[in-house]
């Protein structure tokens, strides 16, 4: 049996899908905002963006495809920050699909290759169940993880940080800092977890 | 554990604070909701490492370069569901994968089994470990795995190829008291005609020389010229600074395999052979007889990496302290630096009889590069230079210098067969 082609050129259109809308809606900002030097120079970076994104999926190159993301957002900040301005609805989800974008590419890079090459039906079963479960448990994820930024967006005091206090702007920022760091960190750390490793059979 | 991209989630929602502060604009920390919302959920459900029955199976276990060796992976889940298992098989990168992958992604209830097959091909001869295999249960966020490692290895030997030396002419100068196959030049067993003497009694009648006999009316034995073993000790050159060529291709890659044939041939003629490696260590195999002998050099060469920036000299004085004196030395080294020739003058002045086989690493350099005119002339200037070294070494040594891209008998040809003491 030959292997599955197709599926690994379904993980493909998947991210290259989500890449080209997020680039449209970045493209259609930049023309919306009117400003020639927006578009000159915001055209430039999604189209290096687009290439880098490229590379990056028919490479399985994960740093370029990080740098494709850097790229978008970029474009997409900048525009919003000196020309369209920041609406807190669109920023948020402009960021949850680049969030999106980065686990597609990832399963992409994991994925598409094992797609191409497996053949057994039988791994090709589990292999199929692992990769629906996981696309819709990342959906999912990324779906709550907008609504309840858009919740949090109304509710926490944010515009702390334009007030005249600087201790206070400072405070703020080093807190939300301090709660990054540690949400980066692995969760397991510290909870002196015990080792685990494999049963293993003699080969 | 986390993934890269939990760093690079926690960098851009910082950039984000730092932005916001910078500008003083709220509307950009609402930037860093969705990464720290994100970072959050996803650290939200523990992880647990996978626990596996690992079973891997390898086809053949020795197998010659070139042919494919089947992997066999049996994997069974006796922990909890894992919806997301990824597995890599560690593969030294010797051995190209043609068929399918030692990285693969499923999902595994609990209880079940998966069997995953891959082929490998060897490219260079060598002792080669698959594994250990890495088991991680992902995280669908892409943030987070936790791995369980599987520390068995399995062992792959690919022997370099032998080549044909039936027809080339190797036999040690000098003989020992054991019988064998070489002409002594002594009276003994063997099957060529020496002389004649007066018969005495004890010989047995297939010796008597009845025509002598019947010329000189009495008694004559025919006497045979003895034939004897030697001793032969195969120097091989694996120093890092005698490695020319691509791994496959190099110097001390045809090194190894006319170590080889040359350990074939000189034991099937019934000889002792003898082994000494200079690398990273200075690895070497007593002389002795038969095919356990063969079987003892084959392991040692098997291992062969280049590699040691030691002075080969050490060769020399290995040579006179721990093997048997006037033994047969065959030198196979590209001859590069100064020091493989001041080696061999050290090596002959004590007594021992010198054969060289130099894998000419200009014609490896050659065969790399296109056909053009600069490296015509660089080609012929560096000939000019190796022709002079060999015929400096000629005074001394039997010289081979062999083109690998050809048979090793082909350049065997070129030496002359010793003459015996």
């Amino acid at each position: 049996m030959a292997p599955s082609l197709s599926k690994a050129g379904w993980v493909r259109t998947v991210s290259r899908g989500l890449l080209a809308g997020l680039v449209g809606w970045t493209a259609l900002e930049l023309s919306l905002s009117g400003a020639l030097e927006a578009w000159a120079i915001g055209g430039v970076f999604l189209l290096v963006a687009v290439v880098f994104s490229e590379y990056g999926t028919r490479s399985a190159e994960p740093g370029s495809h990080r740098l494709g993301r850097v790229l978008l957002v970029l474009v997409f900040v900048a525009e919003r920050l000196f020309w369209s301005g920041l609406d807190p609805t669109a920023t948020i989800a402009f960021v949850v699909l680049l969030i999106g974008l980065g686990v597609v590419q990832s399963l992409e890079r994991t994925f598409a290759p094992v797609y191409a090459e497996v053949s057994d039906p039988r791994v090709l079963r589990m292999v199929d169940a692992a990769a629906v479960g996981t696309y819709a448990r990342a959906f999912a994820l990324l779906g709550l993880t907008f609504a309840i930024s858009l919740l949090l967006a109304f509710l926490l005091p944010l515009a702390i940080v334009q007030s005249p206090t600087l201790f206070a702007a400072v405070g703020l920022s080093a807190a939300l800092v301090a709660l990054i760091t540690f949400l980066a960190l692995p969760p397991r750390l510290g909870r002196n977890s015990p080792a685990r490793s494999t049963r293993r059979r003699a080969s | 554990m986390r993934t890269a991209m939990a760093t690079w989630l926690a960098s851009m929602a910082t950039i984000f604070v730092l932005l916001a502060l910078f500008f003083l604009e709220w509307r950009l920390l609402v930037l860093t909701l969705p990464p720290l919302v994100y970072l959050a959920l996803a650290g939200a459900r523990p992880l647990l490492a996978p626990t596996l029955d690992i079973v891997r199976k390898v086809s053949p276990e020795r197998s010659p370069i070139g042919q494919e060796i089947t992997v066999m992976l049996r994997v069974a889940n006796r922990g909890r569901r894992t919806d997301f298992l990824e597995l890599f098989d560690a593969v030294p990168r010797e051995l190209a994968v043609p068929k399918g992958r030692p990285h693969l992604a499923l999902a595994l209830k609990p209880g079940e089994e998966a069997t995953l097959s891959y082929t490998v091909v060897p490219q260079v001869k060598g002792e080669f470990t698959i594994g250990p295999l890495v088991a991680r249960n992902m995280s669908p966020s892409g943030l987070e795995y936790e791995e369980a490692v599987d520390p068995s290895v399995s062992t792959i030997i690919v022997p370099p190829p032998l080549e044909d030396l039936r027809r080339a002419k190797i036999q040690p100068r000098r003989t020992r008291r054991w019988i064998g196959q070489i002409p002594s030049r002594t009276i003994g067993l063997g099957t060529e005609f020496w002389g004649l003497r007066d018969y005495v009694p004890g010989d047995e009648i297939r010796r008597i020389n009845w025509k002598a006999t019947a010329r000189i009316d009495r008694l004559v034995s025919n006497e045979y010229e003895g034939e004897r073993t030697g001793d032969v000790v195969i120097v091989l050159d694996a120093r890092e600074e005698a490695v020319v060529g691509p791994l496959a291709a190099s110097t001390t890659e045809h090194g190894v395999r006319a170590a080889l044939a040359i350990a074939a041939k000189v034991l099937d003629a019934r000889n002792r052979v003898g082994l000494i490696v200079q690398r990273n260590v200075l690895d070497w195999v007593y002389p002795a007889f038969g095919r356990k002998q063969l079987i003892r050099i084959l392991d040692a060469l098997v291992r062969v990496r280049p590699g040691g920036e030691w002075s080969f000299r050490h060769v020399a004085w290995a040579l006179a302290r721990f093997f048997p004196p006037n033994s047969q030395v065959i030198l196979i080294s590209p001859l590069l630096d100064a020091d493989s020739i001041s080696a061999v003058t050290e090596i002959a002045a004590r007594g021992s009889a010198v054969m060289i086989i130099s894998p000419s690493p200009i014609e490896i350099e050659r065969a790399m590069y296109a056909d053009e005119p600069t490296l015509q002339i660089a080609y012929r200037l560096l000939r000019m230079e190796r022709e002079n070294a060999v015929s400096t070494l000629r005074r001394f040594a039997d010289v081979a210098d062999w083109d690998p891209r050809e048979p090793l008998a082909v350049a065997l040809r070129s030496v002359t067969p010793w003459p015996r003491h």
